[in-house]
């Protein structure tokens, strides 16, 4: 089931009553949400919910094993039995095939012809998303820091349809409690919530949707676009990922509103970034503090020697990168940002060590964004032909016609961008002035900014393109 | 606000939306295949779209989209377009021989199956003078020849004919078309002989309108997908294709994507061997789109089509590649 959908309106109408007239009934409440959450999810295919009920009973039973465990050791290999299932979960559904064809590449070009058993696999929606929650879950409990709680809650808690299939990626510590806490029906706030999912509505179906229209054709035939074309193509990806992941993640924190709970923020304006590291503080914040948290730091996080700082810094966004797909590609956009943040960290300190002062903010910026953007060809690219494809035709595409901009798409980008330089009170100050007429009127008003947003998308708006991560 | 008014103002955000989009909203009900669903999406929507224009509650909507120049989105396609000549089609005339001086106008257009084999096709001969490509991919996916309401082909290909005035086209349809009909003209269930026929029909016209101006066309048959279910179905449309192409020879050269794309033993498969015989993977996940190797499949069998049909220099038939393997994991 999609957020922009006649289906999922109507399912939210059933769900949202249901919601609130369960509220103080926490377990009939869970009940409810599960039957929900699994029904949102099963609208992709059945088979998927006994994936998600299959994680949900091994990852239960891990920590609670852990928790009662008492000697080190045993809790030890329990904890590590969880990450191994996990991984292998995961791995099976997402990198099976990837592995398999990069042996079979690597066998072949020693003039060994490899059949390494491809699998006919769908990869499930949203596995990445609740298999790093669920490694949350056990890691936290082995760690001490968070107890088990019933498999009800921990099955609600996976499964909680706002962010089950592209997050954000919710702590137990985050969510959890707040199942058993219900929020005062009487003080929703729903403003704030209508606005989220309107603003997460914008971004998709208009701006991505319409950088898409640019961005799809560039990218499969570099060679047959201008330098400009391709120039503004790799700028329009970078609104166009941004739209569309910031969009979901938008609707999902708008819709949990609605429904009482409140999700951390997953982004905050991650082109105005002044640095890369800046970049990754603002750019998927959930992924980027698990990463920190559950990877990072255990591998020793800056506490090593410079080398060891540098190889954890590279080991970290090397598997993020792999986090979002299954291809060499990813990890070099993983690798390229890894990189990145160790010649900031170098260039940092010898600027310090030689009592310089920073770099004006508008060049840090400016250096910023076109290297994230840069980045991004590799991440969009399907290989790494095409990526170089696309980089050389921004040489030598000069002096050609460029029919393929159009208004939309310039406008589409410049909002994009713009967006991100609103001042941060913008939408607080924005909010509180709308919550002062009555809810009739909000209601009203919300209706017709969705026609609004209608009319400007283009035909056909595009399944989110962090659904296959 | 409480919940209670949460509620009331989700749904009156969502009636309002509803009457302001209610002609859009009607026009993709009908989009939908033929069921119960159709019927009554199509039923409630048409009751929205009467009331919103009573009260001209659709004119904001009309306004914004005339403003953006997209007036006709909401338009319901009746009676289409269509002047097939059929089995009267001319004979097959002389093949043209393309030359530096006088360059194949190469046109490729379809659904989305035509978007991997496309930039590679162009890619392969964007080094020989003798052809020009008109344009990127004119790709349009998620549309066919069953559903107008959505994209109507038999209006926009004429323009387009017209417009860039190709001497060989490559087109393919049909990988959405295994539904029924649909729109204001009602429904009619897959393969039944009044769908055959009227399919047969759209696919002549199709033919038709490419070829009207003397142009060439290369049709592509849907390759061969991974549902067996889809295949059967995939399978029929083919043969209409492969029908209506036989009887507008010289004109139309037909590709049959179901023999390329089978493994050795005939049957569906996700890899496939390369020219050095190395199994590569062809189909997306999905079972029915092409990855890189698929692609190449599909475009060195678009270059065999085109040398059936004229003379190009420089476009040697691609060397094929190797026969599939007995075995082929899936």
């Amino acid at each position: 089931m999609l957020f922009p959908t006649v289906t999922f309106a109507i399912f939210f109408l059933i769900v949202l009553p249901l919601n609130w007239l369960t509220m103080h009934n926490p377990r009939n409440w869970r009940i409810m949400m599960l039957v929900a959450s699994y029904l949102f999810y099963a609208w992709w295919d059945p088979w998927f919910v006994l994936l998600l009920a299959g994680s949900t009973l091994f990852n239960q039973l891990i920590a609670v094993r852990i928790f009662k465990a008492e000697a080190p050791r045993a809790r030890k290999a329990l904890l590590w039995i969880g990450i191994a299932g996990n991984l292998a979960f995961l791995g099976w559904f997402k990198y099976w095939n990837f592995f398999a064809g990069s042996a079979q590449d690597a066998a072949g070009t020693l003039g060994i012809q490899l059949d390494p058993g491809f699998v006919a696999v769908v990869l499930p929606i949203g596995i990445s998303f609740y298999t790093f929650m669920a490694l949350s879950y056990i890691i936290d409990t082995w760690r001490g820091t968070y107890e088990p709680v019933s498999l009800s809650r921990f099955a609600v808690f996976l499964s909680f349809f706002p962010h089950l299939v592209a997050g954000p990626i919710v702590r137990p510590a985050e969510l959890i409690p707040q199942f058993d806490n219900p929020p005062d029906p009487r003080e929703v706030d729903a403003t704030r919530g209508f606005a989220l999912i309107l603003g997460g509505l914008f971004l998709k179906v208009v701006l991505a949707s319409t950088c898409a229209k640019l961005v799809d054709p560039v990218f499969g035939s570099p060679k047959l676009h201008s330098a400009p074309e391709v120039l503004l193509a790799i700028y329009a990806y970078a609104v166009q990922i941004f739209s569309d992941f910031a969009g979901y993640s938008t609707i999902a924190i708008g819709v949990a509103l609605l429904l009482g709970f409140r999700f951390p923020d997953n982004f905050n304006s991650p082109y105005r970034a002044t640095s890369v590291q800046d970049f990754w503080r603002r750019w998927h914040m959930t992924l980027s503090r698990w990463l920190r948290d559950y990877l990072y730091i255990p591998l020793g996080g800056n506490r090593g020697s410079q080398f060891e700082t540098e190889r954890n810094l590279m080991l970290t966004m090397v598997i993020g990168g792999l986090w979002h797909g299954a291809n060499w590609t990813f990890l070099f956009w993983g690798a390229l940002h890894g990189s990145a943040l160790i010649v900031e960290r170098l260039a940092r300190g010898r600027r310090e060590a030689r009592g310089k002062a920073p770099m004006r903010k508008w060049l840090a910026w400016l250096i910023t964004f076109n290297f994230v953007c840069f980045a991004w060809i590799f991440f969009r690219a399907e290989t790494f032909g095409q990526a170089l494809g696309v980089i050389e035709r921004l040489f030598t595409g000069w002096g050609q016609a460029s029919p393929a901009i159009s208004l939309g798409v310039v406008a589409a980008v410049a909002t994009g961008i713009g967006i991100q330089f609103l001042p941060v009170n913008f939408w607080a100050d924005f909010q509180a002035r709308v919550s002062r007429f009555p809810y009739y009127a909000q209601g009203a008003a919300a209706g017709f900014v969705l026609m609004v947003i209608n009319v400007l998308g283009p035909a056909g708006v595009a399944p989110f393109i962090y659904f296959q991560f | 606000m409480p919940a209670g008014h949460v509620l009331v103002a989700l749904f009156i955000g969502l009636v309002v939306a509803a009457l302001l989009n209610a002609q859009g909203m009607h026009k993709q009900a009908l989009s939908q295949g033929p069921g119960v669903g159709r019927d009554i999406a199509g039923t409630l929507t048409a009751g929205l779209a009467g009331v919103s224009g009573i009260l001209q509650i659709d004119e904001p909507r009309a306004l914004l989209k005339a403003a953006l120049g997209r007036s006709g989105d909401d338009k319901l396609v009746g009676k289409l377009a269509i002047t097939a000549k059929g089995p009267t089609a001319p004979a097959a005339p002389t093949k043209p021989v393309y030359s530096a001086a006088k360059p194949m106008g190469l046109y490729l257009t379809g659904d989305s199956l035509i978007t991997d084999p496309g930039p590679v096709l162009l890619d392969k001969i964007s080094t020989n003078p003798a052809i020009k490509p008109l344009g990127v991919t004119d790709a349009h996916a998620a549309t066919g020849l069953v559903q107008p309401e959505i994209f109507n082909w038999f209006d926009y290909l004429p323009q387009q004919i017209k417009a860039l005035k190709p001497n060989m086209t490559v087109a393919t349809f049909g990988a959405n078309d295994g539904l029924g009909f649909t729109g204001v003209a009602g429904a009619e269930e897959f393969g039944t002989p009044a769908w055959l026929a009227e399919y047969t029909r759209r696919v002549a016209g199709v033919m038709d309108s490419i070829t009207a101006k003397g142009g060439q066309l290369v049709m592509l048959g849907l390759p061969i997908p991974r549902d067996p279910a889809l295949a059967a179905r995939w399978a029929k449309m083919n043969a209409i294709q492969k029908s209506e192409a036989e009887k507008r020879k010289g004109l139309v050269a037909y590709v049959d994507l179901f023999d390329k794309l089978k493994d050795a033993k005939g049957n569906y498969a996700d890899f496939l061997p390369d020219a050095s015989g190395q199994l590569q993977r062809a189909r997306s996940s999905d079972g029915i789109h092409y990855e890189p190797e698929g692609a190449m499949i599909v475009a060195d069998a678009i270059i065999d089509a085109i040398n059936e049909l004229a003379t190009v220099p420089g476009l040697g038939s691609p060397a094929s590649a190797p026969a599939a393997p007995a075995t082929v994991t899936q």
